[in-house]
Formats: C-alpha cells, sequence, structure tokens
C-alpha cells in the first residue's frame, strides 16, 4: 500500500475489529492484513495503547493446551470508535472530493458550465 | 534464530521495562508464534524483524505518552475546526504532507509509495526499514533522554507540629526577652539624654560662671579666678560629657539598631 497509515487509523482498525467479537491478536493482525500490508511487529504497540487507555480490555482462555488471549472493547473504547467512525466518514469524504475522478470530472464541467 | 532464542533476546531488550509489561509483551509474542504455526516460524521471526528493534517499538509505545488519549484530550478542549480534515490527519505535525506522515515505527512495513516500489527488489526494502528503524531509536532514544523529571521533594517542608511549636517556643521565649530588652534599650537612651543634657548645662554653666569670674576679677580678684577655673573645668566635663552622649547618638545607637535589624533578618531566614 502506497498510503502510510497513522496511529490513529490503526487504534480506528483495531478497535473495529474486535468490535465485531471478541479476537486474539494472531486473528487481529491477519484480519487487518487483508486490507493492508502491516509489519507484524505493529499490532502490539497499538494493542497496549488502546489497553491502557482503556478501550480494551482483555482475558485468557485455554485453546489446544496453551493460553490464548482475547481482546474485547469496553464502552470507552465504542465511544471511542464512534468518534473514530464519524471522522473517518467525514476524512474520507473530504479525500475523495480532491483525489477522487469522479469528483475530478465533476468540477471540470462545473467549471465549463459557469464560464 | 529459533523461535525461543528470539523471544529470550527479546526479554533481554526489554529489562527497562517492568516485569509485568516485559511478561505481557514476551508472552504476546509467544502466543503469536504458536498461533502462526511452528512452519511459519521463520518467516515470523523475519517479519518481525531484529529483536532488539522491536523491543524498541515497544518500549517507546509502552512509555510514550499514548496518542489517543492525546486525542481525546484534545478533543476535550476544543472542539474540531470545521475546515480540518479531521482526527486521521490531525495527528500529523504541521508541514508534513499527506504522503509522508511520521515514522513512528507504527507502520514498520508499510515504507514510502518510492520504497514500495523498489518493494520486488529485497534488499532496498530491508535498507529502507533498517533506516525505519534507526528513525524509531532516535526518537526512542530522546525519550529515554528525557526521563520524567523524579518527584521533587520541598526541604523548606517541615512537619506542621513542629512549626506550631516553634512559634510557640518563639513567642513564649520572645515576649520576656522583648519584655527585659526593650526598656533596657530605653533607659540606655534616655541615660544618654541626661548625660547630654547634663553636657550642655555644664556648657552653659561653664560660660556663666567665665563671663561671672571675669566681672569678679574687677572687685574681688581670689573669687573671679576661682571662678574662671570653675568654669574651665566646667567646660572640660561638658565636653566630655557631651562627646560621650553625640557618639552614643551618632555611632552607637546606629550600631545598635542595625545589630537588632541583622538579628531579625538571620532569624527570618533561618
Amino acid at each position: 500500500m502506497v498510503f502510510p497509515v497513522s496511529a490513529a487509523l490503526l487504534d480506528a482498525l483495531v478497535l473495529s475489529v474486535v468490535a465485531k467479537e471478541d479476537t486474539y491478536g494472531y486473528k487481529i493482525t491477519q484480519e487487518i492484513r487483508e486490507a493492508m500490508e502491516m509489519s507484524e511487529s505493529t499490532l502490539y504497540p497499538v494493542l497496549r495503547r488502546l489497553l491502557k487507555s482503556e478501550c480494551l480490555t482483555t482475558y485468557d482462555q485455554e485453546y489446544l493446551g496453551r493460553n490464548r488471549r482475547y481482546y474485547q472493547i469496553t464502552d470507552k473504547g465504542k465511544e471511542q470508535l464512534k468518534l473514530y467512525r464519524e471522522e473517518w466518514l467525514v476524512y474520507r469524504d473530504k479525500i475523495n472530493n480532491i483525489i477522487s475522478e469522479q469528483a475530478q470530472s465533476a468540477k471540470s464541467t462545473d467549471e465549463e458550465v459557469t464560464s | 534464530m529459533t523461535r525461543a532464542e528470539y523471544l529470550a533476546e527479546l526479554e533481554s531488550n526489554l529489562v527497562s521495562l517492568p516485569k509485568e509489561e516485559r511478561d505481557m509483551a514476551v508472552s504476546f509474542y509467544s502466543e503469536y508464534f504458536d498461533e502462526a504455526g511452528e512452519e511459519n516460524e521463520q518467516a515470523v521471526i523475519e517479519d518481525l524483524g531484529k529483536p532488539y528493534a522491536l523491543a524498541r517499538s515497544i518500549i517507546g509505545e509502552t512509555s510514550a505518552y499514548s496518542r489517543s488519549e492525546v486525542y481525546l484530550k484534545y478533543k476535550e478542549s476544543k472542539p474540531m475546526p470545521q475546515n480540518s480534515t479531521g482526527v486521521f490527519a490531525s495527528l500529523k505535525k504541521p508541514g508534513e504532507d499527506l504522503f509522508n506522515t511520521p515514522n513512528d515505527g507504527d507502520f514498520h512495513a508499510a515504507g514510502t509509495p518510492f520504497e514500495n516500489a523498489q518493494e520486488d527488489n529485497r534488499t532496498n526494502e530491508n535498507n529502507a526499514n533498517k533506516g525505519m528503524f534507526d528513525d524509531y531509536y532516535r526518537n526512542a532514544g530522546q525519550q529515554d533522554a528525557a526521563p520524567p523529571p523524579p518527584p521533587e521533594y520541598n526541604k523548606k517542608s517541615m512537619n506542621p507540629w513542629l512549626i506550631v511549636l516553634i512559634v510557640f517556643a518563639g513567642v513564649f521565649v520572645g515576649i520576656p526577652v522583648l519584655c527585659a530588652v526593650i526598656p533596657a534599650i530605653l533607659a540606655i537612651i534616655a541615660a544618654a539624654f541626661v548625660v547630654g543634657a547634663a553636657a550642655i548645662c555644664c556648657l552653659v554653666a561653664a560660660i556663666i560662671a567665665f563671663f561671672v569670674g571675669v566681672v569678679r576679677l574687677f572687685t574681688a580678684v581670689p573669687a573671679g579666678l576661682g571662678l574662671i577655673f570653675m568654669a574651665i573645668l566646667s567646660a572640660g566635663i561638658g565636653m566630655v560629657l557631651l562627646s560621650g552622649a553625640l557618639a552614643f547618638f551618632f555611632k552607637l545607637l546606629p550600631f545598635i539598631v542595625k545589630g537588632i535589624a541583622r538579628l531579625f533578618r538571620k532569624r527570618r531566614a533561618a
């Protein structure tokens, strides 16, 4: 992916994934990797950050004789995710208005009409 | 490098973290290896990068102020201006364009567009990653270089009971002392006034006696000479007393006042 991802976008992505269902680190990485290139070292700091700001909590569950740590979204996390989603729509639309081909052609026809 | 070696090296690079945090990080990556499966062990190690670099990214994130917290605080303190591009851009430092967000170690493998264009070239990508890690080291190093200031212990702060005790002691000792010292000083000043007055009397008496003596010299020579002698004697005594009184008022008194003032200043400073 050409576009770098900010810390806030990573927070938003991880919160979205965990909001769907409680899940564990490896699976979160895999899911986000479907959308973008992401190093396996990226996720842990994001999770730490979200745990520290109390947007996520954890619980442990046994799986095949070993421990698996599940991440769960908190009320604060849901609130934060709501905020991120609103901001994302605004951001997406604004970027789209500038960058997309449709926006470009709409603008040029506008200019033709006015001139 | 095996998984066990990798995790051991990671842990040894995390010694600066509290044990709880360190264990959490190591168990996270241990679990990650479990989930990835034995067959992917080397791929995971390669993707995670050098244990030292991974440790830096963990330490950087755990010690640094949480970005989302910063954002929440920003949001609370002032509403987002309407023309802003929003949260995803608001965290950028000013002056950085859209494609050049701060390299904060969050996205090691993504690289810049130019680096990704050369992605087929494995060496280039590795170099690019290495550069990013280096950047990250520098950031982390800055954090290390400026540790939070140790809590300041106020040297002047004392046990409040001790302060009360000192104030009471000061009052109980100070009042009697002042009761003794102030009259003593007043008495000395009064005495000086008396001496001064006596000196002036002597001088006045001396002048009168001198003139009377000079007049008497024409009628009764011995009485006149006696009076002149007495006048000179009186003038001498008067001058001695006057110089004493003047010395007291102009030399000794300022000295005493200054001394007392210095005493008080010292006590306040102590």
